[in-house]
Parts: structure tokens; C-alpha cells; sequence
């Protein structure tokens, strides 16, 4: 075997000079070439990657004030299904605040806010109790709202402004909670001064409204 | 192996001359053709120029990654020489550099490729059993008892040739 060893090891061939030197050429080529390339392209991508985060975060937090109607409202309810794998009551309370801040900026449209919430209650197995007090909260708010508009001379006043009906935010309130249903004003049976307010002619209800003693309430 | 991760060209070359004919020597065992051998060797190096800064581990793992490129290119040398019939798989001596044992060039051409493969990673170029189990993807012992085997049907190879 020493013999054969030997005669295999003189098959061995040696890397010349001049094709070491084309190696490292081109080597050195390939080094210089991939070292341009490659560095930026990697910073330009985690740039982007860490841009895209950022946005993303700041959409998200941005979407968690919006209102219906708002542009970023599909955001927020788009990530209230992850979101609720980790709190079931994240839909809930975001259907609540948005309805207490609805009654504070756009009472108009507070009824359809609650009526939401109260499909979100319907469809959560254990709502949280907390947050239904805080809907009843404002549903009565709502009510008390409704049953004396604070603004109806304002709106009296202008030609412009169609004055708040009966239909509308009455009907919403009512027919989406039976906590407030022996509050319903539009009842002819159980109007007192309140229910006058609402079935007058807009003229005449702000008169009487704005006449009216508060002990007539 | 730091000046390589940092892609260093004088690193480059120190490894160049470390290993390149060690590597040649491999290649040209398999294929017996100067010319693709040291292309071979030519594009393991470029690998290493474009992959280097992903590189982890210490030199026995860069030799040994060099070994398993220029082996990935002479197996598809081989593959390729297979698909191209007019092209023998084992290409003989050219005539301006003889080959300096033509019987035992014979002879190994008579193996298949994985049985010279070991002969050559052997006897050739003189790795040991660790370093040519880190080559093939074998266990030491793996390599031992095939390197034996390929020893064998060589030196029987070499009787049928030389009587």
C-alpha cells in the first residue's frame, strides 16, 4: 500500500503563479463589486422594514380614536378580531367609548352607536359588566337628552336647522334598550309637559319649551 | 478567518495559497482535467467572495466548506459530462502534460466517482478521516470503512491493468 500511496501522491497537481493571480483578480473584483452591492441594499431594506412598523403602529393608534364614518375606522375594526384573541372585551369597549364620545360630539347619531354595542352585548358570551353599566350610562343620558333638548331654542331659531323630531333618535334609543322603553316619550298614554315637547309643531314645542317653567318638567 | 468575514483580499489570498492546490488536486482527482479543476477551485473562491460576510465558523469549517463546493462542482461537472456522451466522463491525459502514472489513472478511472472521490481525498491530497467525514457528509468510521473498500477494488483495478 506504501507503494501505491506513493504513486497516488504523485498525481497531486500544484496551483501555478499566473492562475493564482487570475484567482485573486477576479476574487478581488467579485469582493469590491458584492461589497457596494450588498451593504446598502441590506440597510435600504431594514430601513423599510423598520418604517413599515413604525406606520403601521402609528395607523393603529391613530385608528383607536376614530369614530364611524372616520377613515381609519376599518382599521381599527379590522384589528379588533386579532386584538380580541387576547381581550374579548376589546370590540365591547370600543362600541361603548364610542358612544360616550358620540353623545358628547354627535348626539344625532349616539342611538346607532348604542345600537351597535347592544348587537356586540348580544354576541358576547360574557360581556363584561362594567362596560354594559357604562352603555346604560349613556343610553340614559340619551334619553334625559332627548326628552329636553338643552338646544331646541338654537335650533328653533334658525330656518336652516330642521329641529329634532320624534322619529329619530327616540325610536333608536327605544327600540334598541328595554331598560329605558317606560321612558319613551312619543307614548301619548304616559305624556306629561315632556311629551308636549315632542308632538307640538317645531314652532310651537320651542315655545313652550322655553316658556315653561322648570317646575313644569 | 476574521479577515475573511471582513472580506479582505490579503485574507483571501493567504487562503488562496493555503489551499488552493490541496483543492485543485481534489477536483482534478475526480475530473483529470487541469482546466476544469481549477475552475472549479476559481468558483468555490467567487462563493466565498459573495457569501463570506454570512460566514460562521472557524477555519477547519471553512476548509471543509471550501472542499464540499468544489465537490458540488466537479459532481455537476460529472453530470453534466454524463448528459454529453461525446464528452468522456473521465477525460484522458492531454498530450503536452502526460500524466506522470498512466496505469493507476487507468485504474481510477475505473472507479465510480464517490470510491476516487475518497481515494484521492485520501491519498492525494492527505486529509484525514475527520476532515474527509466533514468533506462527504459521512461518519469517521463510515469513511474509513469505504475508503478501505475503494483501496481494494483500486489495487484490483491495478492487477488486471498491470498483468
Amino acid at each position: 500500500m506504501k507503494n501505491l500511496d506513493e504513486r497516488l501522491r504523485a498525481l497531486r497537481i500544484e496551483i501555478g503563479e499566473d492562475v493564482r493571480e487570475a484567482h485573486l483578480a477576479e476574487v478581488g473584483r467579485t469582493l469590491t463589486r458584492y461589497h457596494r452591492r450588498t451593504l446598502p441594499r441590506r440597510r435600504i431594506v431594514l430601513a423599510v422594514a423598520a418604517l413599515l412598523v413604525v406606520l403601521q403602529t402609528a395607523v393603529v393608534m391613530a385608528a383607536e380614536q376614530a369614530l364611524p364614518g372616520d377613515p381609519l375606522y376599518a382599521v381599527k375594526v379590522a384589528f379588533e378580531t386579532p386584538r380580541s384573541w387576547f381581550d374579548p372585551d376589546v370590540r365591547l369597549r370600543h362600541r361603548v367609548e364610542e358612544a360616550e364620545r358620540m353623545a358628547e360630539s354627535a348626539p344625532e347619531r349616539v342611538g346607532d352607536a348604542i345600537a351597535e354595542a347592544d348587537r356586540v352585548i348580544a354576541d358576547a358570551p360574557d360581556p363584561d359588566p362594567l362596560l354594559t353599566r357604562r352603555l346604560d350610562a349613556v343610553r340614559e343620558a340619551e334619553a334625559d337628552r332627548i326628552r329636553t333638548p338643552v338646544d331646541a331654542p338654537a335650533r328653533g331659531d334658525d330656518p336652516d336647522t330642521p329641529p329634532p323630531t320624534s322619529e329619530g333618535p327616540i325610536r333608536d334609543v327605544t327600540t334598541t334598550s328595554s331598560a329605558v322603553g317606560d321612558q319613551r316619550p312619543a307614548d301619548p298614554s304616559t305624556t306629561s309637559s315632556s311629551s308636549t315637547t315632542t308632538t307640538e309643531p317645531p314652532r310651537q314645542r320651542d315655545a313652550t319649551t322655553t316658556t315653561a317653567p322648570p317646575s313644569d318638567r | 478567518m476574521d479577515g475573511v468575514r471582513e472580506r479582505s483580499e490579503a485574507a483571501f489570498s493567504a487562503v488562496h495559497r493555503a489551499i488552493a492546490s490541496d483543492l485543485a488536486s481534489y477536483a482534478h482527482g475526480m475530473l483529470r482535467d487541469r482546466h476544469a479543476s481549477e475552475d472549479a477551485v476559481q468558483q468555490a473562491f467567487l462563493e466565498l467572495a459573495r457569501t463570506a460576510h454570512r460566514f460562521r465558523g472557524d477555519g477547519r469549517a471553512l476548509v471543509a466548506w471550501l472542499y464540499r463546493t468544489v465537490r458540488r462542482r466537479c459532481l455537476d461537472e460529472v453530470r453534466r459530462r454524463r448528459r454529453r456522451p461525446e464528452v468522456p466522463v473521465f477525460v484522458l491525459p492531454e498530450p503536452a502534460e502526460p500524466e506522470p502514472d498512466p496505469v493507476l489513472v487507468d485504474a481510477l478511472g475505473q472507479l465510480s466517482v464517490k470510491d476516487r472521490e475518497l481515494i484521492v481525498l485520501r491519498h492525494v491530497v492527505g486529509l484525514n478521516g475527520t476532515e474527509m467525514a466533514a468533506v462527504t457528509g459521512r461518519t469517521r468510521a463510515g469513511v474509513y470503512a469505504a475508503v478501505e473498500r475503494a483501496e481494494h477494488k483500486l489495487r484490483g483495478f491495478l492487477e488486471g491493468g498491470e498483468r
